[in-house]
């Protein structure tokens, strides 16, 4: 059974760590060029900072998604707080469902903590408008990217 | 609505002759698949997420 909740980054972090290459592999932008790293101690921290909230999709026991957003103020409206998507995966043997419940129980989540606005996205090539919108989201931007080179050593 | 209705619905959208026992992701739909056969049973997104077989849709769908 696939069961979605609220967990902790470090209540997930152990088991997710093999994901993240295959999410990475799968969705990342521009892999020749720059390669997965994920700062653990920053997500630590931002999980202190009471900043990161982590959804996790569970089959039985086993992690086989999750969804990370970060939630503050938003430098424009100080007084309100926004939810912004981080990350969000499943693994593809498991895409029966879990990802609309990652978004609705994210939607109940972020409610709860008193989000006025969320932001999410989704990839070109992994087009989920159709489900976004079914869920009542509205396409408000796109996101374009370009490779600049820049330093691999930033800190 | 009727256990035999939500089991009908199910299998028009998803082809699958479900049992009450039958597991929601071993009916083959995805996502979108699946909020499509939610919306044909006039069930709620957030009832939804909370459901792993069938046979909570129909008890959820009679109770309804």
């Amino acid at each position: 059974l696939i069961a979605v909740q609220v967990e902790t980054w470090s209540q997930m972090l152990p088991e997710a760590r093999p994901l993240f290459p295959l999410h990475w592999k799968e969705l990342a932008v521009f892999q020749d060029h720059i390669k997965i790293d994920l700062d653990e101690a920053k997500y630590n921290a931002l999980e202190q900072a009471g900043i990161l909230l982590t959804l996790t999709a569970r089959k039985d026991a086993r992690l086989v998604g999750y969804f990370t957003w970060f939630l503050m103020p938003h430098p424009h409206y100080r007084q309100y707080l926004m939810g912004m998507t981080d990350m969000y995966y499943v693994l593809p043997e498991f895409r029966r469902g879990a990802g609309a419940k990652l978004f609705i129980k994210s939607e109940a989540a972020l409610r709860e903590r008193g989000v006025i606005k969320a932001i999410t996205s989704c990839k070109v090539e992994h087009d989920h408008t159709r489900l976004l919108e079914r869920l009542g989201w509205i396409l408000t931007d796109f996101t374009f990217c370009k490779l600049l080179g820049g330093n691999t050593e930033c800190q | 609505m009727r256990k035999s209705e939500v089991l009908e619905v199910i299998e028009r959208e998803t082809g699958y002759a479900a049992e009450e026992s039958t597991e929601l992701d071993a009916l083959g739909a995805d996502s979108l698949e699946m909020m499509s056969i939610f919306t044909a049973l006039d069930i709620p997104d957030v009832a939804f997420a909370e459901m792993q077989t069938v046979g909570d849709v129909v008890r959820y769908a009679e109770r309804h």
